[in-house]
């Protein structure tokens, strides 16, 4: 065998698992002799310094702990998520059947989650008319839903919402009702 | 039997990475040759004998207490090791960062490759009697050994 051994089969000459060619040619090659030689060099300083030094101490091991508890905790969180699509397993709300109820919502709707005045989604489709009036209007409607036989009117000295209790009959002409 | 308490606690260090339970393995190892000696089954070649019933030992502890080791890692003081008052020359030439990076490259093996290597390289065991210890066929150890090699001289930077 006249090329000289890849590192590879000088890998295996040193495991003893090189063929009769690989090692006939280690005897006469002075070349890859020396490579040999260097070799089992090196093994000798790997078996010297684990046999001889203290191990190191781990810089890694606990610094990754608390990545896998991270990790365990988002793959559990995400197997979750997982399942519950996959069952179908919803929070399901009832409807709401009161119409009373229903406007209310829809008010309060039309006050938080409205971005340009205008209600979003099923809201806009409860009461097209009333998503038109004004503050004071809506207020009052939103009196009358709490307290059917309220009377409601605006005081105003101070514009303030004034509910008075006892029915339509109970308010003054004027709308300000008993105490006005 | 004093004379392979060195050399096993080296082994099961090697094979372990726990000193403390690598001394119990020791302590174990020479508890059952005790009892093999009281119940006359005194074998041929004693160091074989200790060394093949280390390493099951070894084999045995680190296939039942993998989690006890990673939840209860230990990061007491006296268990970093002290660094050598007076280091041999070759310790010298070789440097902080070369040892550091032999023995990471060393835990990364697969145990059997460890092992293999341990016992080849480490107590200047044969082929045979590597494959004798370990149970193996000498064609396995020499893989084994082939990829350790390669995996350790990859980690070297050298050419595998």
């Amino acid at each position: 065998m006249s090329r000289c051994l890849t590192d590879r089969a000088m890998t295996r000459v040193l495991a003893e698992l090189g063929t009769a060619e690989e090692r006939a040619h280690l005897a006469v090659c002075a070349a890859c002799a020396a490579r040999h030689r260097r070799r089992e060099g090196e093994m000798a300083e790997i078996a010297h310094v684990l046999a001889a030094t203290p191990e190191p101490r781990a810089r890694t091991a606990r610094a990754a702990t608390p990545w896998i508890a991270v990790a365990a905790t988002a793959t559990a969180v995400a197997a979750g998520v997982w399942l519950s699509i996959e069952t179908g397993t919803r929070v399901e709300t009832p409807p709401v059947r009161d119409p009373r109820i229903a406007r209310a919502l829809a008010d309060i709707t039309t006050a938080l989650f409205s971005v340009d005045g205008e209600p979003r989604g099923p809201v806009a489709a409860l009461e097209p008319d009333a998503m038109h009036e004004t503050g004071c209007e809506a207020a009052a409607r939103v009196a009358g839903i709490y307290c059917a036989d309220a009377a409601v009117g605006l005081d105003e000295g101070t514009g303030a919402l004034d509910v008075g209790i006892g029915g339509p009959a109970a308010a003054g002409e004027d709308g300000r009702g008993e105490g006005a | 039997m004093d004379a392979h308490r060195g050399r096993l606690l080296r082994l099961c260090r090697l094979l372990l990475r726990d000193p403390e339970e690598a001394a119990d393995v020791v302590q174990d190892v020479f508890t059952k040759a005790y009892d093999a000696q009281v119940q006359s089954r005194t074998p041929g070649d004693w160091a074989a004998w200790l060394t093949r019933v280390a390493v099951n030992a070894c084999h045995d502890r680190r296939r039942a207490g993998w989690w006890r080791r990673f939840r209860f890692a230990s990061d007491r003081i006296e268990d970093i090791p002290v660094a050598a008052v007076d280091p041999s020359p070759v310790d010298r030439a070789l440097g902080e960062e070369t040892r550091r990076r032999i023995w990471v490259a060393f835990r990364a093996l697969p145990s059997r490759q460890r092992e293999v290597f341990a016992l080849r390289y480490i107590e200047d065991l044969s082929t045979a009697e590597v494959a004798a210890v370990l149970g193996l066929h000498p064609g396995s150890v020499k893989r084994h050994l082939f990829r350790a090699i390669r995996h350790l001289r990859e980690a070297l930077g050298g050419a595998p």
